[in-house]
């Protein structure tokens, strides 16, 4: 059976049993997670479950940015750590976890999610609490979010699907398969493709939401090659998404697929290369995912910082290429930078520092990392900081506008090669129609 | 259409690695009783002793031997070491189930500590697609259709002709009866449990290898429908977990066909819940009367 | 107490008495009447849903709660109705499930039967998103009674208040069936159906009226806690989540009222709070993974050390119903004596 129950939810009541018992004492040792001058940035993500691999971005993004960040110096004097707080990918679950790490966290100064399932549940917790948050939820519903706490780096999932649609027609197919595995990924991009395919010019021949996990889907495989496709949309985890490659091109179908965001993940592409063959998935596949340059100085001592510390939690081949990861880096430093900048670790009073930070402005200067950041404001100047993740670009709603890149995978250095990028004006004019 | 000749195809080697699982399952279940949700972990820690046998170069035939074998004995200790003092010290069936989740918890999680959440794959056999009757398999396939075939003759071969599976038989129908006729009940259940344990490591390397990429919870998401393969067939009957295993291959493979693939195991799983409204003792009826646990 | 402590304790406290409100109504099918309901978490996320869409409104673009979200039977209902609304439908579904499962089936197969069921409905509810918003799941589930308090803090301690009195009516009405002649029939259905057959007990219905009540209190459970949090998907309900609250029910102590409570407080007492001091090491998840195996050596620890439950069930004698404190000694004598749910689970 699966291990994947609400613990959260008995667990709390454990909690509750040991605070009753503890008469008042209970507050006692929750020093130890927290104290003694170091700053907390809580990941309020899923760690566990079958949403475990978002925990793992957001740690891979918040790890390399600490030890930046404590190499400096720290902030205004205090050490910074990252301390996790599991979801486990469930409302039920998260909101206690939100609860315990607002309540036993001392010095927590911002929080790394939450994620997608538990954003409604925990967005007004947070923000109850002034804390700034820096989700991954690309749902519609936080596209105009007026949550002054509330950040997103990563674009709406709505966007994304148009990115996939187009980027099929600039290819210059025609017959479009959509593959979904059936929950949240069909369900954010299968009405947004339908919705567009016509505009582009493209006919959906099958909209398959498949049961992840299966043994098998050679039926399926066999339906979608009879209507014959020239191309197939899809996003799945790495089991569901290899088996059902694997068995198409065992049954002959050498077809071209569009891939998202899930692509960039080593363990999705180990997996697809065993099932196809390094040299057809290169030959067939081309990966859309949100755009942010792998080049300047942010982005180098990112990506630097990321592979010296490999291992133990960090996982450099799995994150390095992971815009999550990257703008999680940012979301780091930003409030860091924030915290220097209004000389408080206060949430409330550094909060508005954040958006400032990563606004464009004539008369500021550029900083790429903590370091050049911290150097710059101890000189009195105001900042714009590119980091890893390039220019955000924040909009009014603190969201960002988001474009999409396009890559091809390298078999011989098991990467992702940039190829090309979707700006973000193309896709803001499929809306329009 | 077709599409169905090869639909049919499809469904036997479905068929084949839940036949595999749910034999397994039935002949623990039908001699002792226990509802054994760590079942699904047993498959789990076995295919993942065999992609440890197979990460050192080591064909993955010898890894199903491996995990055969590890499944075997894992279940045999579980049973002397967890089930069998549980069950004399006078936990029954509720009790049991509780205990086999709380195992399931230890195994799943076990596993996840030394392997982490990624995702693996087995280094095996790919492409060599055979023609058979106008329907494309793969080596893999193919094998998998085989190993079951061969496992599926060798369980009835054991039932029937030897005084083991004798044996079996009659603590499946009446263990008391049996052990007052001088069947030797204890050692029959510790065989069934290694019986059990080898067709569970055997099934999870096959189901790993058939979806290519595997991680600790793969075959967790197989449990529910293992065990309502046995149930359909009646459980402790292995040719009614054979005949349940066929028909929900068949089942999940036609109405991905037909139907919307979502519902793929929900349209088993209702199967299922007809079966037991008409014939509420499962399709082959005669092992269905109820009865104690075994040790 | 600081306010981020209180926020903490009072969502503590209504989840403790979500959590005891569920036990009981499973113990009232399990340890009361001996049905081994696996669809339970079903009949609890029933409850939820009913109350979710009966308070976000109709399902219109007009209707900003239910802009980015896909329902059906929106509407808004005043307060309690809500939570009667999914007692209601609790009952409703009881009824063909509770016809399939209790009637013929032997009761190993009644619960896989069940088990199938509750998978079912998830995948339904996933794969057909236009019916309770698939995976992703309802959200900006209206809080009730909000505008009766000033700020966040006191509603949350108003909250922890309703959670309580609806604590109180659960307990009074199992409190009722337990003592009434009608508990005394469903312990005697649970010892042994032909004997209750044979002493003229219409068996099936009565199992039914433990089971309907059972999931009822499941439904209102559901409910409590949806309106607490404000949203509720699949990932809240599937099936496993049914086997922690038989553990709580079985390491408290099935069949008495107060070892369930203290069972769904305690299952994995002091794992979450230990895990804490734990140093982080290993990979992403790896003392999550810690966490969970030591969860399941407790439930095993305890299934050994209190096969009973920690405050096991009373010995109902003549006379004396209310005041038996004797307590009985492990042992064959007494378990042929009082053979417990489980010891005849297969009976019938």
């Amino acid at each position: 059976m699966t291990t994947r129950v609400r613990m959260a939810r008995l667990s709390a009541t454990a909690m509750l049993v040991a605070l009753v018992a503890g008469c008042g004492g209970g507050g006692g040792g929750t020093s130890s997670n927290g104290g003694g001058g170091t700053l907390v940035f809580g990941e309020l993500m899923p760690f566990t479950g079958d949403q475990a691999i978002e925990g793992g971005q957001v740690t891979n993004g918040c790890q390399p940015a600490i030890a930046v960040i404590n190499k400096a110096g720290g902030v205004l004097g205090n050490k910074v750590t990252c301390q996790e707080f599991d979801t486990r990918g469930d409302a039920v679950d998260a909101v206690p976890a939100a609860q315990k790490m607002l309540a036993t966290t001392t010095n927590l100064v911002g929080v790394l999610g939450p994620s997608t399932a538990e954003a409604p549940a925990t967005e007004p917790l947070l923000q109850q609490a002034n804390m700034p948050m820096f989700s991954v939820a690309g749902d519609p519903q936080f596209d105009k979010s007026t949550d002054p706490y509330f950040y997103r780096f990563t674009p709406a999932d709505d966007l994304a699907a148009k990115a996939l649609a187009l980027e099929a027609k600039n290819l210059g197919y025609k017959r479009v398969a959509v593959v979904f595995t059936a929950g949240d990924s069909a369900q954010a991009n299968v009405p947004s493709l339908q919705a567009v395919a016509p505009i582009l010019g493209l006919q959906i021949t099958d909209a398959l939401s498949i049961t992840p996990n299966q043994p098998s889907y050679r039926t399926e495989v066999a339906k979608l090659l009879a209507n014959h496709p020239d191309v197939i949309i899809n996003e799945g985890d790495p089991q569901s998404d290899a088996t059902f490659f694997g068995q198409l091109k065992e049954a002959g179908g050498n077809i071209p697929m569009v891939i998202t965001a899930v692509a960039t993940f080593s363990d999705w592409q180990n997996a697809m290369s065993t099932a196809m063959g390094s040299a057809v998935l290169a030959d067939l596949m081309t990966v859309i995912d949100p755009y942010t340059p792998t080049e300047g100085e942010g982005w180098q001592v990112f990506n630097d910082t990321l592979k010296g510390l490999h291992g133990n939690g960090v996982d450099y081949k799995q994150y390095n290429a992971d815009i999550y990861s990257r703008t999680t880096y940012d979301a780091c430093i930003a409030m860091a930078l924030a915290m220097t900048a209004s000389n408080s670790i206060d949430p409330k009073t550094y909060n508005p520092h954040i958006a400032d930070i990563l606004t464009p402005g004539s008369d500021k200067t550029t900083v790429h990392t903590y370091q050049e950041g911290l150097d710059a404001l101890k000189a009195s100047k105001k900042i714009y900081l590119v980091g890893a993740g390039g220019e955000l670009g924040l909009n009014q709603y603190h969201s960002v506008a988001g474009a999409f890149e396009t890559q091809h995978y390298d078999p011989a250095t098991k990467a992702l090669v940039h190829v090309g990028v979707i700006p973000n004006d193309e896709l803001k004019a499929l809306s329009l129609g | 259409m077709s599409l169905i000749l090869p639909t049919i195809g499809f469904s036997l080697i479905s068929a084949s690695i839940l036949a595999l699982a749910a034999v397994g399952f039935t002949l623990q279940f039908g001699v002792t009783n226990i509802l054994n949700l760590a079942f699904a972990e047993v498959m789990t820690s076995s295919a993942f002793v065999a992609y440890w046998v197979n990460s050192r170069g080591i064909s993955i035939w010898i890894g199903m031997l491996v995990a055969g074998l590890f499944g075997a004995i894992l279940s045999l200790l579980i049973n002397r070491w967890l089930y069998r003092p549980f069950i004399r010290s006078g936990t029954r069936l509720f009790g049991l189930i509780i205990v086999s989740m709380g195992l399931a918890l230890i195994i799943q999680n076990g596993v996840l500590a030394i392997t982490g959440p990624g995702f693996f794959t087995y280094d095996q056999p790919h492409g060599l697609a055979f023609d058979v009757a106008g329907i494309r398999f793969t080596y893999t396939e193919l094998a998998i259709l085989l190993i079951a075939v061969v496992a599926m003759a060798a369980v009835h071969l054991l039932l029937t002709r030897t005084r083991l599976g004798k044996a079996m038989r009659a603590c499946s129908a009446d263990s008391a009866l049996a052990r007052c006729s001088g069947v030797p009940t204890a050692r029959v259940v510790d065989i069934a449990w290694l019986l059990s344990g080898a067709l569970a490591g055997i099934a999870g390397v096959t189901l790993f290898m058939n979806t290519t990429a595997f991680s600790v919870t793969t075959s967790g998401d197989f449990l529910v429908v293992i065990i309502a393969a046995a149930i359909l067939g009646g459980v402790g009957d292995a040719y009614g977990a054979m005949l349940g295993a066929l028909i929900i291959g068949f089942a999940t493979e036609f109405s991905a066909l037909f139907l919307n693939s979502a519902y793929k195991t929900a349209i088993a799983f209702v199967i299922l819940v007809v079966v037991l409204l008409i014939r509420p003792q499962g399709v082959r009826a005669a092992f269905a009367a109820a009865r104690e646990v075994q040790t | 107490m600081s306010n981020a402590t209180q926020f903490y304790v009072t969502t503590l406290l209504i989840y403790g008495a979500v959590s005891i409100i569920a036990c009981w109504g499973l113990d009232l099918q399990f340890g009361d009447t001996g049905i081994l309901n696996f669809a339970f978490i079903m009949f609890q996320a029933a409850g939820a849903y009913t109350a979710a869409v009966l308070t976000l409104g109709p399902s219109t673009q007009s209707n900003p709660l239910s802009n980015y979200q896909h329902y059906v039977f929106g509407a808004s209902v005043p307060y309690p109705v809500s939570v009667f609304a999914a007692a209601l439908v609790g009952a409703l579904l009881s009824y063909p499930i509770g016809v399939v499962a209790l009637r013929r089936l032997r009761s190993d197969y009644q619960a896989v039967a069940m088990l199938v069921v509750s998978l079912i409905a998830t995948t339904v509810v996933i794969s057909d998103t236009g019916l309770l918003d698939g995976e992703r799941g309802l959200f900006l589930i209206p809080k009730p009674l909000r505008d009766s308090a000033d700020t966040l803090l006191g509603y949350q301690w108003l909250y922890v208040g309703i959670s309580c009195v609806f604590l109180a009516v659960v307990l009074w009405v199992i409190a009722r069936i337990s003592r009434a002649p009608l508990g005394r029939s469903l312990r005697a259905i649970r010892e042994s159906e032909s004997a209750a057959a044979a002493l003229g007990k219409n068996v099936l219905s009565l199992r039914m009226g433990a089971f309907v009540v059972g999931n009822m209190i499941a439904a209102i459970s559901g409910a409590l806690l949806v309106q607490y949090i404000g949203s509720w998907s699949p990932n809240g309900w599937l099936y496993p989540e049914t086997f922690v609250y038989l553990g709580a029910i079985i390491i408290g102590g099935a069949a008495n009222k107060l070892g369930v409570l203290i069972g769904a407080l305690l299952l994995p007492v002091g794992i979450s709070e230990g895990v804490r001091y734990l140093p982080s090491f290993g990979g992403p998840g790896f003392v999550d993974a810690v966490q969970f195996m030591l969860i399941g050596v407790l439930i095993i620890a305890f299934m050994w050390f209190r096969p009973r439950g920690l405050v096991p069930e009373r010995r109902r004698t003549f006379g004396n119903p209310r005041w038996s404190f004797r307590r009985r000694t492990p042992g064959a004598g007494v378990a042929t004596a009082m053979p417990s749910a489980d010891e005849q689970g297969l009976a019938g």
